[in-house]
């Protein structure tokens, strides 16, 4: 099996960094490697940062079909209306997600979904993707014991539409997203003397006020304070 | 520790001041007025004839620049007397045969001192800045490497990783890596803090405005 990330988790990959992990994809790989050993029919493989809601995904492409980046590279989208090529929206984000969920439907038979959780509160979840109906029957146990997860909470066949995929999918624009407002929040707590916590209430309220978008007030609020 | 003006010669010791600006030599003449009894000065335009002294004061910078004529014109002790003190402009001018190199910056006690030990014979060198001593204190205490700074400016200007890359001919890793460490230095936990905190230090570089529209998708145009 030949598991690869996403390119949109690349991408995310590249863009994320914090003080607790040094090596992120280090530690997709190592849940990958623990993954493909218990369950040899593990086609895919999420690992979502609950604190950031935040989802990287790991995909065999050979059982799962092309993603959208792949189409994108090596053939055109299926005609129809639309914006011209290089005007990616919303919706094509959306449809393309779509379309790549409902490839990897077929090669998608079972699923499970195991929970880590540190000092009593769940942090981590890994969602494994298997091309067989039984390829988690009696591997749980094995696979709690060697991922350091919450037996209780495991919970099968919840995903089986591969909706991790689409978060993964937006995962670099929701990145992008947050550096706009974590630097109208570091302008805003520097203009106004107060700290980034307060500072990050205060652009939300003014959002909320606004009746705009919180990344739309941080634009605004990057506009008029640099 | 203050030193004592005792003067090392019993004799009135005039000073001229080469061709300087209203101010330095305004200036000069109000620092040395105290000291009258030992020192006084007296202005030299170039083009006019020598005065009767004991040294004469130059802007070594003035005159590696071409705008004054040789030292050597002058029948006095020729004391360099610039506000680049650093080592290289120090040693061309004792190189070139100047009887001393005193600062600018020098407060007025010490440089009549070191007046009167040129004028008394000796060879003086006194290229003390209050300045360098100020940034190099501020250059021990400035907790980040010049890589990390130039990362944390990036970041605060609002930059992607990846253009941080490209910038600065880093990989990814390397720019992740000096990020942490930027991080952990400064003591901040989340790229808002690090952005205040650059803004506080001086680093905010010009932003580049980002369309409010999620660019969803531009992966595929890379």
């Amino acid at each position: 099996m030949d598991v690869e990330l996403l390119p949109q988790s690349r991408e995310a990959l590249d863009e994320y960094v914090t003080a607790s992990v040094d090596d992120m994809e280090g530690l997709l790989r190592v849940i990958e490697g623990w993954a493909v050993r218990s369950v040899p029919d593990c086609v895919a493989l999420s690992v979502t940062l609950l604190d950031e809601d935040l989802t990287f995904t790991l995909v065999d492409r050979e059982a799962t079909g092309p993603t959208p980046h792949d189409e994108a590279h090596h053939g055109p989208p299926p005609p129809g209306p639309g914006p011209p090529a290089g005007e990616p929206t919303p919706l094509d984000e959306l449809d393309w997600a779509d379309m790549a969920r409902e490839q990897a439907f077929g090669a998608i038979a079972s699923t499970v979904c195991l929970p880590v959780v540190q000092h009593g509160r769940a942090v981590l979840n890994i969602d494994l993707y298997a091309s067989t109906a039984h390829a988690f029957s009696d591997r749980i146990d094995g696979l709690v014991e060697a991922l350091g997860a919450w037996q209780a909470g495991a919970v099968t066949n919840a995903d089986l539409g591969f909706e991790t995929l689409r978060r993964a999918q937006h995962a670099p624009a929701q990145l992008r997203e947050q550096r706009l407002i974590d630097v109208a929040v570091g302008l805003v707590a520097a203009r106004m003397a107060v700290t980034t916590d307060v500072a990050a209430v205060m652009l939300g309220e003014a959002a909320e006020r606004a009746e705009v978008s919180v990344s739309e007030a941080a634009c605004v609020a990057r506009v008029l304070l640099a | 520790m203050q030193q004592r003006l005792t003067p090392p010669v019993t004799r009135h010791v005039k000073v001229a001041i080469m061709e300087e600006s209203e101010l330095v030599v305004h200036g000069l003449r109000a620092m040395l007025e105290p000291h009258a009894a030992l020192i006084t000065l007296v202005a030299h335009r170039a083009d006019g004839p020598a005065p009767l002294c004991d040294l004469t004061l130059y802007e070594p910078h003035r005159r590696t620049a071409g705008v004054r004529p040789a030292p050597q014109r002058f029948p006095t002790r020729m004391v360099a007397f610039g506000w680049d003190c650093s080592p290289e402009a120090v040693s061309t001018e004792m190189s070139r045969g100047a009887a001393g190199f005193v600062s600018k910056w020098l407060p007025a006690r010490r440089l009549v001192w070191n007046l009167l030990q040129v004028a008394d014979g000796r060879v003086v060198v006194d290229a003390w800045t209050g300045q360098a001593d100020a940034e190099k204190a501020a250059a021990e205490k400035w907790p980040l490497t010049q890589r990390e700074t130039e990362v944390l400016s990036m970041i605060a200007a609002g930059k992607a990783n990846r253009d941080i890359a490209e910038e600065t001919n880093l990989s990814i890793n390397s720019v992740k890596s000096y990020i942490r460490g930027a991080y952990s230095k400064i003591e901040v936990t989340s790229r808002s803090q690090a952005v205040l905190w650059a803004i506080q230090h001086g680093l905010l570089m010009s932003p580049e405005p980002e369309p409010a529209r999620s660019r969803v998708g531009a992966h595929a145009t890379h």
